[in-house]
This record gives C-alpha cells, structure tokens and sequence, in this order.
C-alpha cells in the first residue's frame, strides 16, 4: 500500500467517522487545525488496523502532526521499519 | 479572601421531562401536566412509565465532539449553558481559580457503559474503543461543561445518590460563603433509561408500573393507592454567586439561596430514617436563621414509594412541629419524576420558580390522601396568587445522604423572574 493510499484511508476514515469534509483533508493539514486530538487518532488507527489486519506497533508522531506526518508514520509501520 | 452570608441565584437552566427551557418548565408547573411516559429500555420485554426527555441532541455537537458525549453529559452541558447565559456570562476564565463548578450524578455515562459492556460480553472484545471511559466516568459531565466555559477553580462531582445535586449546590454555597471563590455553577444530570439501570432499578422492586388508565399518573407521591417510584432523565443548573458580586456585575436575582443543611442516617443502605431527614431540615433553617414557621412551602423529595413518603412526611412534622399541619408541602415528582443526580436541582429551582411566580405547585394525582402522609398537601391543581417569600426543598439518597435547602425572596437586589408569561388563576 503506498502513501496515497494510506491517506485516501484515513482521509476517509475522518469522514465517515467524524464528519469532516475530505477537501479539508489535505497533506499538509494540521490535527490541532482539524479539531482532531489523539483520542480521534487513536480511532482512526483502529479503523486502519482493522482494514488491513495488522497490528501497528510504533506510533509515536511529532507534536500537533500534518495528515502528511501520520501517513509517514503508518508506511513506516507497514514497511516494518518501525 | 472575602466572605458573605448572601448568596444568590443569577442564573438557571434545565432539560427535563417537563421542559428543555424555563419557559417550558414553568407552563408544566402551572397546569401540572405530566412529563411522565411509556419506555421500553432496548432489549428489555418490560415496559416502564419514565420521564423521557422527548428529544435527541446529537445534532447540537459535531461528530468529532461526540464520541466522548454520553446523553448524560450533552444534557448537561446543555442546561449549563442556557443557565451561565441566563446569568449574562459565557466564559469564566478572567474568574481564574474563583470560579468553581458543583455537579451530582448517580450514574454517569451509563449509556456508554452498557455498550461497553455488550462488546465485552458478547461480542468478547477485549479493548474498548478509545473515546469509552471519557464517556462513562461520573465527572465527565464537570468536566465538559468546565472545559468548554473556562472554569478553572474547583470543577467537583458529589454522588451521594439522589440528593447529589443537592450537596452539589450546598457545598457551592458554603465554598461562596467562606470567601474561596466569587461565583459557581451547581447542578447535576442524569441519563439512567437504559437497560441495566431500568433493570437493576427495577430489583429494588420500587419502580411503579405503567397506571393502566394513563401512563402520565404513574408517579402519585403521598397518594393512598401509590405504586412506587418513576426514574427520569435530564440536567438542571442554577449560577450562584454573592450578592455582592452580582451587584458589582449589575445583574438581578431570582432568590437568595439562604440555607443548606446536610446530615446522614447512618442507618441502612435504602430505608430512610426520619431522625436523618428532619435533622437536615433544622440544619437548614437554623443556617438561613428561620423558624420554621417563616417557610412558605416545602418541595418534598417524597418518590411515591409506601415507605419513603411516610417517613418524609414524618420528619417534616419532627422538624418542623406545629407549622407542619400549616406549612403547603407537595412533591412535583408527579410530573417529572425522579431525575436522580439531577433532582434536588430540579426541584429546587421548581422552588424558585414557586418564589418568584407567586404560585404553590402541586402534587399531581393525589386523590386520596394517605393518612399515613398526613401534610397540609398542595393536591392535584396548583394554587396561584400565594406570596411566598421562603421555601425549601428536601432531598434523600440512598445510603442515607439526606439534604435541605432554603431559598428566599431578596428584599434589595432587583428581582429576576424566568421570561415566561404571568400565571393566574
């Protein structure tokens, strides 16, 4: 799965889950911007999770994270480079 | 540090059975028209008579916000709000640690908690979604509602069963009165339809059965033919501050909140004693410095249950002696039945409402009165154009937590009355 992907997931994910607009949902869009705190990452990553049968072992992201960021993290995870 | 005796109500709010708004609550009053009706709690074959609030407010948050919302906490964070606007104020942050927020609940998110619950028993999930325990824990709904209106002093939940809002507001008072802080939001709330309380309610072998003739009479406080309690849901909240912080804001007064008096049973973990109750009663008066003789009506905590009621109305007649066979007592829990960690806020604002309407609301339904509960009972019809100038409102928990506050008419500051039409005959 490559990057786009990833984001495509989660952009959905923060859709259907918690109403916001996909055109919002950009790479370089902020979480804290979003309203989206680690609880809601949290959700959006057990979704993931879920979707691909995986476990995702590290997710320590940098502080107030870009979409960008959390995607870099997952494909990280998804490498096994984590 | 500054202290004052008077403490006064600035502001109120409130989501129940019996209106979402002032104005609701006190056309239900008037008319005491029944907020009482049928609800089968989802995967329950029985059906019960509650006082349902009629409506959903998902739609009043975003769905980022709701996940961590339980219908308890987005019912009280809804009265909170109409009552700190009511009182001319939105954000406490200048207040810094002066501002303080009191909540009762009984049950918390109990919604969330249930559905935790089922994905754990029965759906063997082992790890709860992450949004759960913000939605289930007791203070939750403190919290929401001091996070979203910056109360940054002390944000405190008391669970002491159905009399939580009302040692919610009395320790508020006491922390205004002792010059710890200069205004406090007080209240509680309550969401217990659901299907593990309604059932465990239900083993207490207390809850009353739907009335066969209308569901909205099920509640008959102090009635002969009396058939136990009704559990309702909804939020209620009152703004508390010294008068002399209200007058420096320039904002009128419903009533000043005169006396809180609290004391336990120490007797059982669910029969009342009378000795309990009518102890927290003089507590109260001699707090406010009245005889009582000098209240106007009392506001009965009285649930329709055979033994609660007959006890209540014995310890109004031990604390209150002679006036007891003069002073109008009734129990609108009639109407809206038993909101729990909701109630004594309900009922005291219901109190205020009495003050500053002019009127005594009723005990609905009360055809017979039992002699066992023999009151000076304000039945069936409310009675209009009555002064009252001091009135009280009692509440009992189980476990023997039993609470009495005093509310009188302010004789200096301007009056504040609920934006409601006049009542009348």
């Amino acid at each position: 799965m490559d990057k786009a992907d990833i984001l495509s997931r989660i952009q959905t994910s923060l859709h259907e889950r918690f109403g916001l607009e996909v055109d919002q949902l950009g790479e370089s869009a902020r979480l804290r911007d979003l309203g989206v705190d680690s609880l809601h990452v949290v959700e959006i990553m057990l979704d993931l999770e879920a979707e691909l049968g995986t476990s995702l072992v590290d997710l320590s992201f940098p502080p107030n994270p870009s979409l960008g960021e959390v995607v870099a993290v997952i494909a990280r995870n998804l490498a096994g480079d984590a | 540090m500054t202290s004052s005796r008077d403490v006064v109500i600035t502001g109120m709010g409130v989501v129940s059975p019996v209106g979402c708004d002032m104005e609701e609550l006190v056309s239900h009053l008037s008319t005491a028209r029944s907020g009482i009706r049928l609800c089968t709690p989802r995967g329950l074959s029985k059906t019960f008579p509650a006082g349902v609030v009629p409506r959903t407010f998902t739609d009043v948050f975003t769905k980022l916000e709701l996940p961590t919302l339980d219908r308890c906490q987005q019912m009280a964070i809804i009265a909170a709000r109409q009552a700190i606007a009511d009182a001319g104020l939105g954000d406490f942050s200048a207040y810094k640690q002066r501002a303080g927020l009191y909540y009762g609940t009984v049950r918390g998110g109990a919604e969330t908690e249930e559905g935790w619950y089922e994905q754990l028993l029965i759906e063997h999930k082992e790890t709860s979604r992450p949004f759960t325990i913000m939605a289930l824990m007791h203070n939750a709904g403190a919290a929401q509602i001091s996070i979203r209106h910056q109360i940054l002093g002390p944000v405190v939940t008391h669970s002491t069963a159905c009399a939580s809002s009302g040692t919610a507001i009395g320790e508020a008072l006491r922390a205004i009165r002792d010059g710890y802080i200069d205004i406090a939001v007080a209240g509680g709330a309550e969401a217990p339809l659901t299907p593990a309380v309604m059932g465990a309610f239900d083993g207490t072998r207390a809850l009353a059965a739907p009335d066969k003739s209308d569901v909205g009479r099920s509640c008959r406080p102090f009635a002969k033919d009396r058939a136990g309690l009704v559990l309702s849901e909804g939020a209620a909240f009152i703004v508390l501050e010294s008068a002399e912080h209200a007058r420096r804001r320039g904002v009128p007064c419903y009533a000043s909140l005169a006396g809180y008096g609290v004391a336990s049973d120490g007797y059982h973990i669910a029969s009342p004693k009378a000795e309990g109750e009518a102890t927290a009663m003089r507590l109260a008066l001699e707090d406010a410095g009245l005889m009582p003789a000098e209240i106007d009506y009392v506001n009965a905590h009285a649930t329709a249950t055979k033994g609660g009621d007959m006890v209540e109305a014995n310890a109004i007649h031990m604390a209150f002696g002679e006036a007891a066979k003069t002073v109008p007592v009734s129990s609108t829990k009639s109407i809206h039945g038993h909101l729990m960690g909701a109630a004594s806020v309900l009922e005291l604002m219901i109190t205020v409402v009495a003050i500053t309407e002019s009127f005594l609301p009723a005990t609905a339904y009360l055809d017979e009165i039992d002699s066992q509960c023999e009151l000076n009972h304000v039945a069936n019809s409310p009675i209009f154009d009555r002064q009252i100038e001091r009135a009280m409102s009692f509440s009992a928990g189980f476990g023997g937590t039993n609470v009495a506050l005093v509310v009188s008419k302010h004789r200096e500051m301007p009056a504040k009355r609920p934006s409601i039409p006049v009542l009348s005959k």
